[in-house]
């Protein structure tokens, strides 16, 4: 089960940072008039995929073992 | 008895003891903060107009003044703390490890205290965090910087003291104390257990081996917000990212050897920093400050040959000009500070005064050096047809940053009266798995 929620955060991390990451980029546009990113809010996506790999290795360690 | 009417007296480390001095130095702290707080009510009142801060160009001015001077300083002093902890680790330097906590609260209050001067800096900053969330391109060197730079190192940095924490605190949870709730919730159920042990050998060494990418690749950015900007004369080219880096190590180091050194007076009979600690910090100073000198004179070197007539008027306003004074103190502290480095490796006599001086006077070189990196190239030399401006911080933002650093002591110093700032667990031997493994006292 620790294991699992850990992989799953890492997990989840890298892909919203991933996705945060292309989402923020203004794809198909030239203009310098439109530089916001493709999907507002993208950059919180990132922002909260390093929140997710780190809060995995604290999990890690606090979660309390089973037969406690 | 005496337990029971002075609940604290069993926690080590002065841990919940007021003394006197500790008081004075709180009041002092505070007063400072309070005239810092003060000042930055005043700025948000009236507009930034009541600070020295003015439109670069048509103003005549700087945009980026001394708060975002103590930005660098301060992200810079952080890199140091989190390395030597995370270095300790991963290569076992067991001398280090009684300050390896300093170094991790080193990090994060510097890191807070540099944040809060980007923040401090902005006009109106709850709009500024906002709309960066919002619409920030991470591809962005800004982004980077303060994504990596608050996300990644202070989050970090923050799960290194608190999990690095753990052990001790389940040993004070077991102390009667007023403290003894808190030292609970930071246990947060930890028995020491032999499963235990190694999930927290397990976190810590690739926690270690993660932080030292991350934290390089955040400061690298924290560099490259001047690196990449072409229409700057003096910021532009590919040094920007490792020389921040260098610098960020020397003031880094510097600072923590100072931090080191007031611990080990505070603590008294519970100092169990030995000199064996300064040996390898001052070696390790010595390399930073030595880079950091090589790295000023190749810039200057650039600077001076053969450069186009923007850049040469920089370099004349650094070495004749108005910056002159700060431009020769900090190359004089930083000289200073490597000539004293270099006389006791010489003699491998590790004087603790004479590191701590050494360290002082390269930190307050990279302190100038800063604000030669962000200054000059503003009111000096723009590629547009601007006259020559000027700036030099009035006493709202003085008041502002001596509240920024008050801010930073009193972290420090409420820490140490609420946690022991050295890992109790001293007597450190090696062990098969860990190769360094502590042993209960």
């Amino acid at each position: 089960m620790r294991r699992t929620i850990t992989i799953g955060l890492v997990l989840s991390g890298l892909a919203l940072m991933l996705i945060g990451f292309f989402t923020a980029a203004p794809w198909g546009t030239d203009s310098v008039g439109d530089s916001n990113p493709a999907f507002t809010g993208a950059p919180m996506l990132f922002l909260l995929g390093i929140v997710s790999v780190i809060a995995a290795a604290v999990l890690y360690e606090v979660l309390p073992d089973r037969n406690r | 008895m005496a337990v029971e009417t002075r609940p604290d007296v069993g926690l080590p480390q002065g841990v919940g003891r007021l003394t006197l001095k500790w008081k004075a130095f709180l009041l002092v702290a505070l007063a400072v903060l309070g005239f810092g707080l003060f000042a930055y009510g005043y700025e948000q009142a009236n507009g930034m107009s009541v600070t020295s801060l003015r439109s670069t160009g048509t103003m005549g001015g700087a945009t980026w003044g001394l708060y975002v001077v103590m930005v660098e300083y301060f992200i810079g002093v952080s890199l140091a703390g989190i390395v030597i902890a995370a270095v300790s680790r991963v290569f076992r330097i067991v001398e280090l490890r009684p300050i390896a906590r300093i170094a991790e609260l080193l990090t994060v209050a510097s890191l807070m205290v540099g944040l809060l001067a980007v923040i401090i800096d902005l006009g109106q900053p709850l709009r500024g965090i906002k709309n960066m969330l919002l619409y920030a391109r991470p591809q962005s060197a800004f982004f980077g910087t303060f994504t990596l730079v608050a996300g990644g190192v202070f989050l970090s940095a923050l799960a290194y003291l608190f999990l690095g924490g753990r052990r001790d605190a389940a040993e004070l949870a077991e102390i009667p104390s007023r403290l003894q709730w808190f030292h609970r919730l930071w246990a947060s159920g930890y028995t020491d257990s032999v499963d235990e042990r190694d999930r927290h050998r397990r976190v810590m060494f690739w926690l270690s081996v993660g932080i030292v990418p991350l934290i390089v690749i955040a400061l690298s950015t924290e560099g490259l917000v001047f690196g990449v900007q072409v229409g700057r004369p003096g910021w532009f080219g590919s040094l920007q990212g490792p020389d921040f880096l260098v610098l960020a190590a020397a003031s880094g180091l510097a600072n923590l050897v100072v931090l080191s050194a007031i611990v080990r007076r505070a603590l008294g009979d519970w100092n169990r920093i030995d000199a064996a600690v300064f040996k390898w910090l001052g070696r390790f100073l010595l390399v930073a400050a030595s880079a950091a000198l090589y790295f000023m004179v190749v810039e200057l070197f650039t600077l001076l040959y053969a450069t186009p007539s923007d850049e040469r008027q920089l370099a004349d306003a650094l070495l004749t000009g108005t910056y002159a004074w700060i431009f020769w103190l900090s190359i004089g502290l930083m000289t200073l500070g490597l000539g004293l480095l270099i006389a006791q490796a010489a003699s491998s006599n590790w004087r603790i005064g004479t590191l701590v001086v050494a360290s002082v006077a390269i930190s307050t070189a990279a302190l100038a050096e800063r604000y030669l990196t962000v200054i000059p190239s503003q009111t000096h030399a723009t590629l547009l047809p601007y006259d020559t401006g000027s700036y030099f911080p009035n006493w709202v933002e003085f008041s502002v940053v001596a509240g920024l650093f008050a801010f930073g002591a009193l972290l420090i110093g409420l820490f140490m009266k609420v946690f022991p700032i050295i890992p109790m667990r001293d007597h450190l031997i090696p062990t098969q798995d860990d190769g360094v493994e502590a042993t209960n006292a």
